[in-house]
């Protein structure tokens, strides 16, 4: 976009030219009609063609002994090049020893050599080349700048040999070319900014002859024009060659060698050439012997060719010794050491750490030789200490097998003992299992017998109720034998212990009852109670009075209906305690009461004289027990039992089985106004003598079963 | 413009950036050789055609735009005007008194402009700005010959121009505007730094250039007047 502004702006900026520009490019004209004249399209070559004057501003810079040098600026080539003008004291006669030179020049192409660019005659007919121009400084001013201590650095030794070389190349070259230079000195020699050499000068040059039989073609300058030296001219004494001052002497390359002897020397001490061994104090033995054979009096002990020498000179650069040298094998050393510098330290450094390694290993292994000396010393000893612990150690496993068998014995011993022991072990077992089985077994026995004598005092004390006078040593009798059964100790919590409970709280004697409980045997808990409870009540002879007795007997009755038994039996106990007949006939009709629940408890009436007992009320239904009647307590005292009644009246209750006065020695009975209609229970009876019963109560065949000794009166009253 | 099958699309709509310039690389180098406008007269699928295009579309565009037409319109009476042109090239090929170029290119554009105005009048019921302007065209049909003729110099003039800036150096140009512009050649040397030498050839060379490529432009974009 901004070229295109900027073109739009340059449109704009030529517009007073567009229509003209756009006439100018008329398509109907043959284009180039209105064009200017190549002189302006081709300014240069214009210009080139109008150059009248080719070389201008001429300005010396120097002066030989045959021509003087002007800077010009070349219009043609648009630079500025060294014009080289004979002198003006010149005659034209003389003019070819100038041309001679140019065209010397001329044929000499070496980078070392300057260039001839250009040889012609100006309009006065003086001859005059022009070379290239260089910006730098002659040797001469180089060697003047080292000697005053300013350019040291720029021009180090191997800097000026190398600038050497570099010369000693040119002449080698204008020698092949059968030219030579003769005028070989610093002020000849041009040295540019960027180090670039040349060799200028040649004036004083010749072309050697020919060679016989040669035939070389590169031989372009006739000897004949240009071998004779101009007479005026000549070298600077200095440089030249002893046999050179002899005008008449054959021009050699060994003049230029020795020139380049000088030259050498010069440049290296800086100072003007000498002949002699002091001028070379300070430089290098090889190069003195260089400059020594090159500066030779005679031509023939010189080096005999430029590159002979040269080739020292590098030879020496490179750290080799020089041809011409006299070396000892400590030079050459020190000269290889030179080249190869680097190389050296590093093999010189990896020698030494190689040295000081060896060194190191040495040692080491002088030590870890001794330190085997040591270790054998102490192994040959510890050997034999381990011969001798070898000897114990062999006692040892001898003691040690021997033990070992006898180990061996014993342990064999020991499991014949232990297949004895098993044996016994189980023969102990056995008689211990048959023991466990016999005890068992008594055990059994005698918990049979146990139960055996506490279901026979049972037995015994019921018998025993019927008598009344035996009863006392009945129970006795089985207290005896209960204790003689508790001997075995059976557990406390066998029937037994019970049963001798039972038959102490029937006999009412609490103390003895609990002195059970208190050794641990177990009781049942409400006869326990019921012992402790009345125990304090008992009188003096050991037995409870007649209202607390009554209330045992309740009390019995209520906490266990299955009690009543016992009660019973400790009524009939007590029964034989001499009581009251009133005493009897309360206990008596509270135990009737207890079996009668509906009676009314009136109508009782004891008469001890005749026994007769009166009974009379609703609810009187039995004069047998009437709770806990089981198979196990069989019903056989009647409820009157300790009235023991000859003559029992029931008129008038609702009293029906007689059976259950068949246990009673009734003499006479009075069933009148009652439900009795069966008499078959009297069929057997042999004590009743009189049965008074209302006149149709009983069937005409009853009344004709009843044994003859009773007596039936029938009637109302 | 050439589509993905290689056949020419007619009419095409532009991007003028990327515009080339085959002529220059193409048919400068010919010694006798037919014009861009002839060549293209030989079919639209010949891509002298879409060369030619590119060459007179902008142009065409810049006109319109100077006669008022707006932005928004601007490619559709494009369009229409290179439609007619290429009609008219086929058919005003063979005329022996033809008008000069620069008359038949504002008659071109005039007419296709009046049709165009026609058109959206009947388009558009209402009265509008348009037919304002439209009177405007109608009344500069004289002056827009004058008014083309300017433009396609200085149009070509540019286009030379452009193509100096592929060939010279950018100072080569600059020191030819200023020499134009009335500065001396050692004050073109001197703000520019070169020599006044260079300058002399430079200003001249590029002079040169110039005129040989407005007249290269002419001779392929212009029909050739007989009556000059």
């Amino acid at each position: 976009m901004t070229s295109d502004h900027s073109h739009r702006e340059a449109i704009q900026r030529i517009k007073p030219i567009v229509d003209d520009l756009f006439d100018q490019a008329d398509p109907s004209h043959a284009f180039g009609d209105c064009l200017e004249s190549d002189d302006e399209i081709c300014p240069l070559y214009c210009s080139i063609s109008r150059i009248k004057e080719r070389y201008q501003e001429p300005e010396l810079i120097g002066r030989g002994g045959m021509k003087e040098v002007y800077r010009v600026y070349d219009a043609r080539a648009v630079r500025h090049v060294a014009m080289a003008k004979p002198l003006p004291e010149f005659s034209s006669d003389q003019y070819d020893a100038f041309l001679r030179e140019a065209h010397l020049t001329a044929r000499l192409d070496h980078p070392n050599i300057i260039n001839l660019f250009d040889m012609d005659i100006d309009q006065k007919g003086r001859p005059f080349f022009t070379m290239e121009l260089r910006h730098g400084h002659s040797l001469r001013a180089v060697i003047k700048s080292l000697q005053d201590g300013r350019s040291s650095e720029e021009f180090p030794l191997h800097q000026r040999l190398d600038l050497f070389l570099r010369v000693c190349d040119a002449i080698a070259y204008a020698h092949s070319r059968r030219v030579l230079h003769l005028d070989i000195k610093p002020e000849n020699i041009f040295v540019g900014d960027f180090g670039e050499v040349k060799v200028c000068d040649w004036g004083m040059g010749v072309v050697m002859a020919r060679e016989h039989g040669g035939n070389e073609s590169t031989v372009l300058l006739d000897p004949d024009l240009y071998g004779s030296l101009l007479q005026s001219a000549s070298g600077t004494p200095t440089y030249m060659a002893p046999e050179q001052k002899d005008k008449r002497q054959q021009k050699t390359p060994q003049m230029d060698i020795y020139a380049l002897g000088c030259l050498l020397q010069e440049m290296l001490t800086l100072n003007a050439p000498v002949k002699s061994r002091s001028g070379n104090s300070g430089i290098d033995s090889a190069l003195a012997a260089t400059i020594a054979t090159a500066i030779e009096t005679d031509p023939a002990d010189r080096y005999q060719r430029v590159e002979e020498m040269r080739e020292d000179i590098s030879r020496f650069m490179l750290g080799f010794s020089t041809s011409v040298e006299r070396t000892s094998l400590r030079r050459e050393a020190a000269l290889f050491f030179r080249r190869h510098r680097e190389a050296c330290s590093i093999a010189l450094g990896l020698l030494t750490v190689l040295a000081m390694c060896v060194t190191f290993f040495v040692l080491q292994l002088r030590n870890s030789r001794e330190q085997a000396l040591n270790a054998e010393a102490v192994a040959v000893e510890a050997r034999a200490r381990s011969e001798e612990s070898r000897i114990i150690a062999e006692q040892a496993q001898l003691r040690a097998e021997q033990d070992q068998r006898r180990a061996e014995q014993a342990q064999q011993l020991t499991e014949s003992a232990l297949v004895e022991a098993e044996h016994e072990r189980r023969s102990a077992e056995e008689s211990l299992a048959k023991y466990m089985a016999e005890k068992e077994l008594s055990n059994k026995r005698r918990y049979r017998q146990v139960a055996a004598a506490a279901r026979h005092s049972d037995f015994v004390i019921d018998s025993a109720l019927q008598r009344d006078m035996g009863l006392r040593s009945a129970i006795q009798f089985a207290l005896d034998h209960m204790d003689s059964i508790l001997d075995f100790h059976p557990p406390p919590a066998s029937f037994a212990w019970t049963q001798k409970f039972w038959i102490l709280f029937l006999t009412q004697d609490f103390q003895a009852a609990l002195n059970l409980v208190r050794d641990g045997k177990e009781i049942h808990p409400d006869l326990v109670q019921l012992a402790e409870k009345y125990l304090p009540h008992l009188n003096s002879d050991g037995h409870l009075d007649t209202g607390h007795f009554i209330a045992v007997m309740q009390e019995l009755i209520s906490v266990d209906r299955w009690r009543a038994p016992l009660a019973e039996k400790m009524m009939i106990y007590d029964g034989i305690h001499d009581r009251s007949p009133e005493d009897k006939l309360a206990i008596a009709r509270a135990w009737v009461q207890i079996n009668n629940s509906l009676w009314n408890r009136e109508g009782m009436t004891y008469d001890p004289d005749t026994a007769t007992v009166r009974l009379r009320g609703n609810g009187l239904t039995h004069l047998n027990r009437t709770i806990a009647i089981s198979n196990r307590h069989p019903n056989r005292f009647s409820l009157l039992h300790i009235l023991k009644p000859k003559v029992l009246d029931l008129r008038g209750t609702q009293f029906q089985d007689l059976s259950e006065v068949d246990s009673m020695q009734l003499l006479e009975l009075d069933i009148r106004q009652t439900p009795v209609t069966d008499l078959s229970a009297l069929q057997g009876n042999r004590t009743l003598r009189r049965l008074l019963m209302d006149p149709d109560q009983v069937s005409e065949s009853q009344m004709a079963s009843l044994p003859k000794s009773i007596e039936v009166m029938l009637g109302s009253e | 413009m050439i589509d993905p099958n290689g056949q020419t699309v007619l009419l095409g709509r532009y991007s003028k950036p990327g515009f080339v310039f085959i002529l220059n690389s193409q048919s400068q180098n010919l010694p006798t050789r037919i014009s861009l406008l002839e060549l293209a007269q030989s079919g639209k699928d010949h891509p002298a055609w879409e060369e030619l295009l590119g060459y007179y579309e902008p142009f065409i565009g810049r006109i319109l735009v100077h006669m008022g037409v707006a932005r928004s319109d601007l490619d559709d009476v494009c369009q229409l005007v290179l439609m007619r042109l290429w009609k008219d090239l086929v058919n005003y090929q063979y005329q022996p008194q033809r008008a000069r170029f620069r008359t038949w290119l504002s008659y071109l554009i005039h007419s296709t402009l009046v049709d165009w105005h026609r058109k959206q009048g009947r388009n558009q019921t209402t009265v509008s700005s348009d037919s304002i302007e439209f009177g405007e065209v109608l009344m500069g049909q004289s002056e827009l010959e004058l008014r083309i003729q300017a433009e396609w110099k200085e149009y070509i003039v540019n286009l030379a121009l452009e193509r100096l800036k592929t060939i010279f150096s950018g100072n080569a140009v600059d020191v030819f505007v200023r020499s134009v512009e009335g500065q001396s050649a050692a004050e073109i040397s001197q703000q520019l730094n070169i020599s006044e030498e260079s300058v002399y050839v430079l200003k001249h060379r590029v002079k040169k250039r110039l005129v040989r490529e407005a007249h290269e432009l002419r001779r392929e974009l212009e029909l050739p007047d007989d009556n000059r």
